[in-house]
């Protein structure tokens, strides 16, 4: 009785310690591939605190950044940009419309096989920059442009 | 059930240029209902990942400032006709879908 108890005990411990290993394991992969989501920068309704959040308070304008955005949008919820950069090492990009109540829009992490390169629609509340933001090599780097939006019939 | 995500790629060379439209509402949780004049609630993919024969290459988070039915585009190196290409997503809400096809 005794043994058989502390048989069971030392097999629930066992399997109880396996479980809780083949749950890391499952675990592990996923931790692998992308950053966990940066909630505190997405929620940032100021562009300089989710600049700050993502690291990138200090980004240089880089001529190796490559924003390609209208400089009139006639729809302000479907606005086409395109995200490209030249800068050896390139990890990350996200981007920014400055104006919009949470100026983070998104964030692309580049896993070895694709090229430094997005496009992407997005919505943008009002006239503003546009900003990419690049992570290459452990430094940050940007582009902005300037897209006018036209809302509703007060097209000028 | 979410509508299909529908894939189109192209093969220069080694490398695919892949264009994705995922139909998603992507509410931003900032328009009202016309009927109810109450706020519709954020509803929008919060998370996308793309493979390349089964391995990550994309892993993108979005805010709902993405354009609804959200599309996207990006280039797979190394690429050649028979590889697969892979696109998942999932919401604010739980709800994924997923699709996988062959290069031609």
């Amino acid at each position: 009785m005794a043994c058989s108890q502390l048989m069971s005990a030392t097999r629930r411990g066992f399997l109880g310690r396996l479980g809780g290993w083949m749950f890391t394991l499952a675990l592990a992969p996923m931790r692998v591939f992308g950053a966990e989501r940066n909630v505190d920068a997405f929620e940032s309704k100021a562009i300089e605190d989710a600049l700050r959040l993502i690291g990138a308070a200090n980004a240089t304008a880089s001529d190796a950044v490559f924003l390609k955005a209208p400089d009139i949008a006639e729809n302000s919820a479907i606005v086409h940009i395109e995200i490209e950069s030249k800068l050896p090492g390139t990890e990350t990009i996200w981007v920014f419309a400055d104006k919009n109540p949470q100026p983070l829009v998104a964030q692309f992490d580049l896993l070895p096989g694709v090229d430094p390169f997005v496009a992407v629609r997005i919505k943008m509340a009002d006239s503003a920059f546009i900003r990419a933001v690049v992570k290459a090599n452990g430094k940050y780097w940007f582009a902005q442009k300037e897209t006018k939006v036209t809302i509703g019939g007060c097209a000028g | 059930m979410p509508e299909a995500i529908r894939m189109r790629i192209t093969l220069d060379g080694d490398v695919a240029s892949v264009k994705v439209l995922m139909p998603h509402p992507m509410e931003s949780g900032l328009r009202t209902d016309p009927k109810t004049n109450e706020l519709i609630p954020k509803h929008f993919i919060h998370h996308v990942v793309a493979s390349h024969n089964g391995r990550t290459v994309l892993d993108a988070q979005w805010s709902q400032a993405v354009s609804k039915n959200p599309f996207l585009e990006f280039r797979l190196r190394g690429t050649r006709a028979g590889d697969k290409v892979g696109v998942a997503w999932e919401d604010n809400k739980g709800e994924a879908n997923s699709f996988e096809t062959v290069i031609k």
